[in-house]
């Protein structure tokens, strides 16, 4: 081993490892857009995330391995989110649709459904996913959201592939099947 | 409504999501192609995960919270207009009107006082002329005074008083 190599290493060796508030700081948009998932707007989104770097402070010495603080840090925003339920989803699609015309515009691209239609849908999607199971609502947002495939989502948060996958088809299928059941506009 | 075919349902999902494998991708594709309820299901797959991402992307987006108030609509601005000019000329109208009335009022009080301060001046140039008049020796003054009087208080008491006393040869002083 050359001396370039060799002090190479030993600057590797003798890194600290990172800590929990350097993971958190590093994930923090990721864990911002996992609060906006489960269903916390921009400001409560904000204050989850203050509440998990006090969490972190307090945390600060219990994990070594990074991919066990990602997970910690995960969990714990979103167990943040789920006890602040009355401010989940709180937005009507009414009101998103009149402050946002740019979605509907968007959406209705290509012979998408009017206006009214359009809020229905919305507001069909929005209940759904306000009631749907916390480990279903976590799969979809980390997949489609977060842009993690599946293999990542299973090392992330531990859970078996199969079960990754299972979780995202039950879900996909009991958005897809409400809005099914009011009737898709053509 | 028909939901999707069981063996196929799961399969849709993965098959939208382009995570089946290439035989499985066209056996799927090809049932899709007969299947009116497995397809109208992955339509509503694909609609409502877009659905989703309006509803996460809406929550991440902050503008509501930047957003400065609203701006008022083409018919507020409209109502403003026109109550803001209703309400100048209501000002204007008040104005004008309470001047018009002011300065009546003004001259009307100008002519009383005026009247009466001719009244009192009339009366205290005739008790002086009185006085006079009993002096001896000052009868060309008195008729010069009298004359004074009847020609500049003439609607006065004392130049009504001077004329019923003057003889009809004085009379002619105030024609």
């Amino acid at each position: 081993m050359c001396m370039a190599q060799e002090c190479k290493r030993e600057s590797v060796e003798d890194a600290d490892p990172p800590g929990l508030m350097d993971v958190f700081l590093r994930q923090r948009e990721r864990l911002l857009r996992i609060a906006a998932g489960m269903g916390m707007a921009r400001t409560d989104a904000d204050d989850v995330l203050q509440d998990v770097s006090i969490q972190v402070l307090k945390n600060a010495d219990r994990f070594e391995q990074e991919n066990v603080m990602t997970r910690w840090l995960i969990t714990t925003t979103v167990n943040h989110c789920l006890t602040e339920h009355r401010k989940r989803f709180r937005h009507k699609a009414s009101r998103i649709i009149k402050r946002r015309p740019d979605i509907a515009e968007g959406l209705a691209e290509g012979g998408g459904p009017d206006r009214v239609a359009l809020s229905e849908e919305l507001e069909v999607i929005r209940r759904t996913l306000a009631e749907l199971d916390p480990s279903l609502l976590l799969a979809v947002v980390l997949r489609y959201f977060c842009d993690m495939s599946s293999n990542e989502i299973a090392e992330t948060l531990e859970w078996n592939a199969s079960t990754v996958r299972s979780r995202l088809r039950e879900a996909r299928l009991i958005l897809a099947g409400k809005l099914l059941q009011r009737g898709i506009e053509p | 409504m028909n939901g999707p075919c069981k063996e196929f349902a799961d399969r849709i999902v993965d098959y939208v999501d382009g995570e089946l494998p290439q035989d499985e991708t066209q056996a799927v594709g090809r049932h899709l192609v007969a299947c009116e309820p497995c397809r109208r299901t992955a339509e509503a797959l694909n609609r409502s995960l877009g659905l989703a991402k309006v509803l996460w992307s809406d929550n991440l987006d902050d503008r509501e919270r930047t957003q400065a108030a609203p701006a008022p609509r083409l018919y507020h601005i409209r109502v403003y207009a026109v109550a803001a000019s209703v309400l100048i000329a209501a000002s204007v109208l008040v104005l004008v009107v309470g001047d018009h009335y002011s300065r009546s009022s003004l001259t009307r009080s100008g002519n009383v006082e005026r009247q009466v301060a001719d009244v009192g001046a009339a009366a205290e140039l005739l008790a002086a002329t009185q006085i006079l008049a009993r002096c001896e020796g000052t009868e060309a003054l008195v008729e010069r005074q009298y004359r004074f009087i009847l020609k500049e208080y003439a609607g006065t008491p004392a130049a009504e008083s001077i004329r019923t006393r003057l003889s009809p040869e004085s009379r002619r002083y105030t024609q």
